[in-house]
């Protein structure tokens, strides 16, 4: 399937005083750097001053989020942010648990910021599509038989049972009027008992309470009226959808209603829960391949389409392609599951579950055949976590050579959250290949892609951003296009030069991949973006200044620990996550 | 906008066809014959949209950048193929990448030297990037950016939306708009339904062809089956409407506007149920979105023109995103990067003989060529289907009443220049343009029709003025202030 555009990265804008400024500074003095020409307000100017909102917060040094109904410190000082819409992952596998249907595969595709008709078309189209496959429903949805008369205490029934699991909530009296009216008015058009129970059911799908996450809370005492609580059912679905993307359990649902969710404690024994449950893998694979942009970006497509020269490069193909996914998914689990979540091994682990291709690529002995897969250790002078695997590294290479720009690009704006802006408008986005050229002179010579990148990007225009940029990609020049260790290079046949410079808090040279990745698991802007970018995830709002209490509290816990199951943990907790600001935007 | 119809023209319906016999309300369905009051001839506006820009060797005509149009001595090409073969005509000579519109050139009209001034005037580098250009080019708005350039948006709706709401009023229809989409990589889309809300099109064409088509039945009785699903969609209707309208009281201002957008998408399907049609539904649509783009694109054409045929609809949009074509004859003659269609488009200014890249000229000019011939063989597909005489309306064909608008968000897609946007007008909208012309904007080439040199006080602004008087408005302006001046384009019309 084609690409699709995907967002850029994230700016650390309105970051406090207290902390977290590195990212904002840095940002910053790139832009200034980058863009000298930039004019007021335009695209690329970041590394605004942050807001007084997080100053006046008070501070997390007692400890932040008590949990307790009246909030925390940060429960006065979170953002308000936009009303979640579910995505199509979360859709399937909403309608998928609903009617304990797996195969359930929805035509809901919508991703756009405001609904779209054709999304609306969508819903349509996939509830009358539920509809059809009753035989493969493994749960019991209608509490009576339908194809009889009709039955007004059965319709009553199956609003209160599955209407209580489709809505997300028990339901009140006014939904039940409503829902009831629905049924009602189906008869009342000539509709037979079964239809119009389809009908019922076909609205609860596409109900607002089902595709949209409506959220008003509680008051909070102590608080302005704006500040308010989520109830336990709206906190049991803002959990559910954040650490599985998919609608509550029963005993999700049973703490519900029985009010253990208003509690640290009890909301701490669910997360945990929730963490060991295995529909947890499937959020956090999907948030590394977003991370990773394995699916596609901008500037690239999925790693399952990347194309490259079969002459080069005899070996790839889509069985590698599949392998190079399962891989990285497969460390990912071991580190998060099986691991003590460390989310410095992410960067600096040596293991990898291969098969016999893998192996190959990676040089390693490894299974006989490609059914077959086993866990390796890869050598230590060569690969270092998830930056130096061939999943990665493919995805961030052309179709011959490696590409160090969008490498170092990558470090800089998604592990980092650096934000670099746009390139010039005459930026060229052919590749740079190395190999065989002509001077300046018009003399045959031999670069290798290091040096056309340099010769390439040397103009001044290009030169104040390319110079934090190259530095930072030509760490993994001896990893070619799809990722195998190369030394010569494969491209010019020249040796590999593989120093570079890093920037930020570990900023200083940088001999190779190795240490590039070791700097990395180590660094504490590379932790806090990590953590808003969770932290985004969680909230839907990217970065803004209000939440700068809550997201100063997740990232000092995190930067502490490095612990990934701790950092969701202090997420779920925290203040941003489990109160709403009512108040307007001016 | 919402009308009383709600309950009332549903129920009649079905009472009508409990009888037995279909009873057609307001309008006639076959095609040319939709067309209430206020004009004297049937409307319609069709845009093919194709992401990526063209071949041609259009600069910046400022400042840092090379002036006017490239040379071809340095690192850019030197071409045009968008343009006329001869320019200085005056009467339309098709060039090599219309060449496959020849049959139809007497009903083209050809434009250069209009800005997209409000891509151009709102870029900080004077030219227009990726989102900007994206969220002007069918605008004209003012933008607000997100984190990057990339995330611009605009203030307003799409032209094509508008038109599309406007037309409704007298022609009703049930979808006000259909929007299909040959899919693949693409920064972004420049439909937008209104402020901030970018909308994309229907990518598989048995999708497509479904909800379309679902209500159209071929002789004039529906079916049982298509009785039972409009009834029951009918009833679905009613209840989800009261609960978005019930959920509007529980949501804060900011996100009504999320909920208010689903309740027009409601009343929208609405509509379709409140109009069924009889007429022939095409055959042979048998794709989904996973085919490639050749099987894609000529089915999506297929669709729209039966469509529109059909009277499903007045407006409808065919965009197709900037891929690569290695079905056709040229296939793939260079490396595009990392196979996204925006690459290739790169290579422009590094194929020139002081490029990175100098005997690349050829090969790329070739797929080049035969990519962008491809894209307008779609436009080909539906002109055809348009102009059939077998639909005839009035003296002429659909094609006569209709205004097909062919564009691009760039004119040169590795500066990413939102100036000269390429225009290529088909069909005279009953009457209203004078077809069959080439007509350059540009200040210089009165004097040269081969100049280099490039300026002109021409802007997207003031052809959408054009089109929208076309479709019977009176509007004094469209879009943003960043037009030289308001009012439409001078010499279109008859």
């Amino acid at each position: 399937m084609p690409t699709r555009v995907t967002t850029v990265a994230v700016t650390m804008q309105g970051s406090t005083a207290r902390g977290g400024v590195r990212a904002a500074a840095l940002t910053a003095a790139l832009a200034s750097a980058c863009y000298s020409g930039l004019s007021d307000g335009g695209p690329g100017q970041s590394g605004d001053a942050g807001t007084d909102a997080g100053d006046a917060a008070g501070t997390a040094d007692d400890g932040g989020s008590t949990g307790e109904p009246g909030g925390g410190e940060c429960a006065a000082q979170i953002a308000g942010r936009p009303m979640q819409r579910l995505t199509p992952v979360q859709y399937r596998n909403t309608i998928r648990d609903l009617f304990g249907d797996p195969e359930f595969e929805p035509s809901y595709a919508d991703e756009a910021i405001v609904t779209t008709e054709l999304g609306v078309r969508q819903l349509r189209s996939d509830a009358e599509d539920i509809l059809s496959r009753s035989g493969a429903w493994t749960v019991t949805v209608f509490p009576c038989a339908t194809d009889g008369a009709a039955d007004d205490a059965c319709a009553d029934q199956f609003i209160t049972d599955f209407g209580r699991r489709a809505l997300r909530r028990p339901i009140d009296d006014e939904t039940r009027t409503w829902l009831r009216a629905a049924y009602d008015a189906a008869i009342a058009e000539g509709l037979s008992f079964a239809d119009a129970m389809d009908v019922l059911l076909a609205t609860m799908l596409q109900s607002p309470e089902l595709v949209y996450l409506i959220e008003t809370g509680l008051p909070v005492e102590g608080q302005p009226e704006t500040i308010r609580r989520l109830d336990d059912h709206e906190l049991a679905n803002r959990l559910s959808y954040f650490l599985w993307d998919t609608m509550p359990d029963d005993a999700l649902f049973a703490a519900a209603d029985a009010g253990e969710l208003s509690t640290q404690s009890g909301i701490r024994t669910q997360i945990e829960r929730m963490l060991a449950d295995p529909r947890s893998e499937g959020k956090l694979q999907h948030f590394v391949s977003e991370w990773l942009q394995l699916d596609g970006g901008q500037l690239h497509n999925a790693l399952e389409e990347s194309e490259k020269d079969p002459e080069l490069f005899p070996e790839y193909g889509p069985a590698l392609q599949a392998a190079m996914r399962d891989e990285i998914e497969a460390f990912v689990h071991r580190v998060f599951y099986e691991g003590d979540a460390s989310f410095e091994a992410l960067f600096t682990g040596r293991d990898a579950y291969v098969n016999a291709s893998l192996a190959a690529l990676y040089g390693v002995d490894g299974p006989a055949s490609d059914d077959t897969w086993e866990w390796v250790e890869l050598p230590a002078d060569q690969r270092a976590g998830l930056l130096t695997r061939a999943g990665f590294l493919t995805i961030y290479g052309a179709a011959r050579p490696q590409s160090p720009i969008r490498r170092g690009v990558f470090v800089l704006e998604e592990l980092m959250c650096v934000t670099l802006g746009e390139p010039p408008p005459n930026a060229s986005d052919t590749p740079v290949d190395g190999g065989e050229d002509v001077d300046e002179d018009g003399n045959p010579i031999v670069r290798t892609v290091r040096q056309d990148v340099e010769y390439r990007t040397q103009d001044q225009a290009c030169a104040s951003c390319h110079s934090f940029i190259n530095p930072v990609g030509f760490t993994l020049e001896h990893y070619d296009a799809i990722g195998r260790w190369q030394d010569p290079e494969l491209i010019s046949g020249l040796p590999i030069d593989s120093s570079g410079q890093l920037v930020g808090d570990v900023e200083g040279p940088v001999a190779d991949g190795i240490e590039l990745s070791n700097r990395l698991a180590g660094s504490t802007q590379v932790r806090e973006c990590f953590a808003d970018r969770w932290l985004e995830r969680a909230t839907g709002a990217a970065g803004d200044a209000l939440d700068d209490c809550t997201r100063e509290e997740v990232r000092a816990a995190f930067v502490e620990t490095g612990d990934m199951r701790e950092l969701l943990v202090a997420i779920a907790l925290s203040d941003a996550f489990r109160f709403l600001n009512t108040a307007e935007e001016e | 906008m919402r009308s009383g119809l709600k309950h009332s023209g549903r129920r009649a319906f079905l009472r009508g066809i409990g009888g037995g016999a279909l009873m057609l309300p307001l309008l006639e369905y076959t095609h040319g014959h939709l067309w209430a009051g206020g004009l004297a001839s049937p409307r319609r506006f069709i845009t093919f949209f194709e992401h990526g820009g063209t071949i041609s060797n259009q600069a910046t005509g400022t400042g840092s950048y090379d002036g006017g149009k490239h040379d071809g001595t340095g690192g850019s090409h030197g071409e045009d193929w968008w343009r006329p073969a001869d320019p200085s005509s005056s009467s339309l000579v098709l060039g090599p990448i219309l060449s496959v519109l020849e049959p139809w050139r007497a009903k083209l009209l050809q434009l250069d030297g209009i800005d997209n001034k409000a891509a151009t005037k709102q870029d900080q580098y004077g030219r227009g990037g990726h989102g900007i250009a994206n969220a002007t080019v069918l605008t004209c708005a003012n933008v607000t950016y997100g984190e990057t350039g990339d995330d611009a948006t605009p203030d307003g709706p799409s032209l094509d939306q508008v038109i599309a709401d406007r037309l409704a009023m007298v022609q009703p229809v049930p979808f006000s708009r259909i929007h299909l989409n040959v899919a693949g990589h693409q920064y972004g889309s420049p439909y937008y339904r209104a402020a901030n809300e970018q909308v994309g099109g229907e990518e598989s064409p048995i999708a497509a062809f479904m909800n379309i088509f679902a209500g159209v039945t071929g002789d004039g009785e529906p079916t049982p089956a298509q009785v039972r699903q409009i009834a029951m969609r009918g009833s679905m209707l009613d209840g989800l409407i009261t609960g978005y309208e019930r959920a509007k009281t529980r949501v804060s201002s900011r996100d009504m506007q999320v909920i208010e957008a689903h309740l027009e998408h409601l009343y929208a399907l609405e509509q379709e149920l409140l109009h069924p049609v009889v007429c022939t539904a095409p055959t042979g649509i048998d794709a989904d979105g996973s085919a490639t783009g050749d099987v894609i694109g000529p089915l999506h054409a297929k669709l729209i023109v039966a469509a529109l045929r059909c009277g499903l609809t007045n407006v409808a949009n065919l965009e197709v995103a900037d891929i690569l074509t290695p079905w056709t004859p040229a296939g793939l003659q260079v490396e595009s990067g990392y196979g996204i269609g925006h690459s290739l488009g790169h290579y422009a200014r590094d194929v020139g003989p002081q490029g990175a890249y100098p005997d690349l000229l050829q090969p790329w000019l070739a797929e080049m060529l035969d990519n962008r011939k491809w894209r307008m063989s779609l436009v080909a597909a539906m002109l055809e289907g348009l102009d059939d005489p077998a639909f005839p309306e009035g003296d002429g064909t659909m094609l006569d009443n209709s205004l097909v608008l062919c564009t691009s968000e760039f004119r040169e897609p590795a500066g990413h220049i939102s100036l000269n946007t390429p225009i290529l007008l088909a069909g005279s909208a009953g009457g209203t343009f004078a077809t069959g012309r080439f007509i350059d904007y540009n200040i210089y080439a009165a004097d040269d029709p081969n100049t280099l040199e490039y300026e002109t006080p021409e802007s997207l602004h003031n052809l959408y003025v054009s089109i929208l008087h076309a479709m019977g408005g009176d509007d004094a302006h469209f879009g943003s202030g960043h037009a030289d001046h308001e009012g439409p384009l001078p010499g279109l019309t008859v």
